[in-house]
């Protein structure tokens, strides 16, 4: 069994898509669109194109009407296009982690196999087991203290997997918490679904070849075709009027006084990537919370900038901080977050955090070691700027 | 009165020799066009980088005419090696560098052969510190040697990583590891593998923490706490968790060697000895549970869910190699030409296939070929004074030369005359 006109209607971002649908394999994007729209009635691709939008701004995880036809097929490029010549990472994001999320439920439901031959679709080295071959990876308990077998019905190789799985930062997925034989890590249906599941947000978020002027000029030459200028207009009038939920990122210490420029880089990485509207892995939303509460930020402040994730919910989110606020919880300090791989010092080339301060007292330079202490050192500096300017200012007065 | 030859110009002129006579012997690295070169000159601190070489005769050719201090090479393969700026150099692939270097970790030997001497009180001390005992500078002047001992250590970390790590787990055929002596204290391995040539540095720590067991998440792999209850690892769960559960097993037959390894854990306790203690009188009955396949309950006076964390990465510890983590995360690392000379030791750099690791003894080796003690023709003595405090014995090709101290003056094989100019603890007193 290979991949088939019916697994490409329900993943269209499979490269077979291109040897099964030769006929736009090589058409350029103003061609296939034109093509798009002498193809299929506007009753049928726009409520879908349109709702495949609107779910990814409401943050839903599924798209409620996806159907496995014809139309799904050449509904991706489309969605591709639509991406390439909005240009925003925000909507880029929703999107992405909706088809890759969807993408993931349809793996869940479809036969096993399936699996398998994606990934051999996608150049990946992974290998089948059925349920008689499956190796026992695993024993785990459940809930009843009842020991139960983890099977592996799949293997990939382990560069493949590194491929996948390094930047979902997540402890689940480490290397070394998986079961690693002669270069292979095994893995139940789940584990592989997840590792599809990044594939195709990595695919989504990696359009865009384009160099900024051939896309004006793409835009503008696509903007003429009456189909793709309304499917635009109406895009843009729906993020427009989710934008205007989105109070802008704002972070106060206290009220009136913005600190955000006197977070490390590590926290203003995270506070970048929730304003781009990118998920936060578990460990990053900890860091955060702990870290703000710390700074005595009120519960509704982190709550707002939890409601940018696609994944929010009002009522949990407000409950998870709560609770670690009764807590009391210690925010993490350098060494933990290096150890989770967030620290950002190099990224941001941050003097403070890469060579630390020179302490007088001491005769020494001395090492950044809490996200806290950065915030209590360039408010220091800040405080002491200042109060040189104002002297300054009163000796040339 | 006779006119006394430096000491660089005689080992810049023994290293010429050598390269002269062994032109044939230095051996072509794969992708050679590709990779970067670099040289550390004799009496220049500074590395002489971003060299490219487009026949490895010309390459062989600065050998000769220069005799080089140190001579390396990149992992990595660039369009353009000879390029300045790194960003330029067309960076393509790396290959995996693997570097165990017992300067990087513990071995007992090093309080009788590493020296200390702190440059602002003047204290000093033998073995492996970071800063003085008594005044705390880490402004330290250090004299790392070498021995017989130290360099088993480093040679069974390697055999560590090839029989647990490489081959069972990350499937690296022998054909693809390149093995070497490093010339000094360690080895060095390169695995060759098209897969791991493309791996960038985030992936490429992810390997580094599964070699080395650093960053595991025990409640991940299995550690739970349900209802004050404590359940373990299983053995039947492939991966880090069997590892981690044959060394407890191991530990648990042993009884001294489980003592002496928990003494060295820090439980955090006012208690240390009651934990251990406690551990050491439930040992038949942790070794039948971790042995049953349907029981898995870790209950030993004391311990809670963190003090089996503790206890977990002590073994992590023990299971896990001891690598230079930055050599195997950086994709433009340089690492030591085969058959070039280490300009710490004279000694060469001995590439050897996985058989011949297992017998390999550097300092006295058997196999002429193998041997990277290379100054060993000449029959001449050459008279040296001890320039340093403390030079501690070495044994070398069977023999025993020193301890010294400053001042001393003696007649050594060419060898070890050579081995003690480039460790900078002596001057010649003769022209050669």
């Amino acid at each position: 069994m290979t991949i088939g006109l019916d697994d490409i209607r329900r993943y269209p971002w499979l490269p077979s898509l291109k040897e099964l649908y030769q006929n736009i394999a090589h058409m350029d994007r103003v061609e296939f669109v034109k093509y798009f729209f002498s193809k299929f009635e506007e009753e049928n691709y726009k409520p879908r194109i349109i709702n495949i939008f609107k779910a990814s701004f409401e943050n839903y995880e599924r798209i409620n009407d996806y159907t496995a036809d014809e139309l799904n097929v050449y509904i991706y490029p489309m969605l591709r296009i639509l991406l390439e010549v909005l240009d925003k990472k925000r909507i880029l994001n929703r999107i992405a982690n909706l088809y890759s999320k969807h993408a993931n439920y349809e793996l869940e439901e479809d036969q096993i196999e399936i699996l398998y031959h994606i990934a051999h679709d996608l150049s990946l080295d992974v290998k089948f087991y059925d349920e008689e071959n499956a190796l026992i990876i695993k024993k785990e308990y459940n809930k009843q203290d009842v020991r139960r077998d983890i099977k592996a019905n799949f293997s990939i190789h382990f560069t493949d997997y590194l491929k996948l799985a390094t930047y979902l930062h997540d402890r689940y997925r480490k290397l070394s918490h998986q079961s690693l034989i002669k270069g292979y890590v095994y893995l139940n249906r789940k584990g592989l679904a997840r590792l599809l599941q990044e594939f195709v947000r990595n695919k989504m978020i990696n359009i865009g070849s384009l160099e900024r002027p051939n896309l004006a000029i793409l835009k503008q030459e696509l903007l003429t075709i009456e189909e793709f200028n309304e499917l635009y207009e109406l895009i843009s009038q729906e993020w427009d009027n989710i934008k205007t939920d989105i109070t802008p990122l704002d972070i106060t210490f206290r009220k009136g006084e913005n600190i955000k420029d006197l977070f490390p880089p590590c926290i203003r990485e995270i506070l970048n990537k929730a304003d781009e509207q990118q998920n936060l892995i578990h460990n990053e939303r900890l860091i955060l919370v702990f870290f703000l509460l710390a700074l005595n930020y009120p519960i509704e402040e982190i709550t707002n900038i939890f409601s940018r994730l696609p994944d929010f919910d009002h009522g949990k989110t407000t409950y998870q901080i709560e609770f670690a606020k009764k807590k009391g919880y210690v925010p993490h300090s350098c060494d933990t977050i290096k150890s989770l791989k967030l620290c950002m010092a190099k990224k941001y080339n941050d003097e403070v955090c890469l060579k630390g301060y020179f302490a007088p007292s001491l005769s020494e330079q001395r090492q950044i070691k809490h996200p806290l202490s950065y915030v209590g050192l360039k408010k220091y500096r800040q405080q002491k700027k200042k109060s040189i300017q104002k002297q300054n200012g009163e000796n040339s007065e | 009165m006779v006119k006394i030859l430096s000491e660089t110009k005689f080992l810049i002129r023994k290293f010429k020799d050598y390269y002269e006579k062994n032109l044939k012997n230095i051996p072509e690295v794969s992708s050679f066009s590709e990779r970067e070169f670099a040289f550390i000159p004799w009496g220049d601190k500074f590395m002489k980088r971003h060299m490219g070489f487009s026949s490895i005769d010309f390459f062989k050719k600065l050998l000769t005419k220069n005799g080089p201090r140190h001579v390396y090479y990149s992992g990595a393969l660039y369009k353009h090696p000879e390029v300045q700026h790194m960003e330029q150099k067309g960076y393509e692939q790396c290959d995996f560098l693997i570097d165990i270097d017992v300067d990087h970790f513990y071995t007992p030997c090093k309080v009788d052969h590493d020296y200390w001497f702190c440059k602002e009180c003047f204290h000093n001390g033998s073995g492996i510190v970071n800063e003085c005992k008594k005044c705390g500078s880490s402004k330290l002047k250090k004299l790392s040697w070498i021995c017989k001992d130290c360099l088993n250590i480093a040679k069974n970390e390697i055999k560590k990583l090839i029989d647990n790590f490489l081959i069972p787990d990350f499937g690296i055929n022998y054909e693809e590891m390149l093995i070497a002596f490093s010339g000094h204290r360690g080895y060095h391995l390169k695995i060759e593998s098209e897969h791991l040539r493309n791996l960038n540095g985030d992936e490429r720590r992810e390997i580094v923490d599964y070699l080395t067991g650093e960053n595991l998440d025990f409640e991940v792999l299995g550690l739970n706490k349900r209802r004050e209850t404590v359940f373990g690892l299983s053995k039947e769960s492939i991966g880090w968790s069997q590892k981690l559960i044959e060394e407890f097993e191991r530990l648990l037959i042993n009884r001294d060697e489980l003592s002496k390894f928990l003494r060295t854990l820090d439980f955090k306790t006012s208690r240390p000895d009651f934990l251990i203690n406690s551990f050491l009188n439930t040992t038949e009955i942790l070794y039948e549970v971790i042995n049953n396949k349907n029981y898995n309950e870790w209950s030993v006076e004391g311990f809670d869910i963190n003090k089996w964390k503790i206890f977990l990465n002590g073994l992590a510890s023990r299971v896990g190699a001891e690598i230079d983590e930055p050599v195997s995360i950086d994709t433009h690392r340089l690492i030591r030409y085969p058959s070039s000379l280490h300009g710490k030791t004279g000694f060469k750099v001995q590439e050897l296939s996985i058989e011949e690791l297992d017998d390999y003894n550097p300092l006295d080796e058997s196999n002429p070929l193998l041997d990277p003690i290379v100054f060993q023709q000449e029959d001449v003595a050459i008279q040296l004074e001890i320039t340093e405090e403390n030079v501690p014995k070495t044994i070398l090709k069977g023999t025993e030369f020193g301890p010294y101290v400053k001042g001393d003056i003696s007649s050594f094989p060419s060898y070890m005359a050579i081995f003690l100019l480039c460790k900078q603890v002596a001057k010649p007193m003769s022209r050669y």
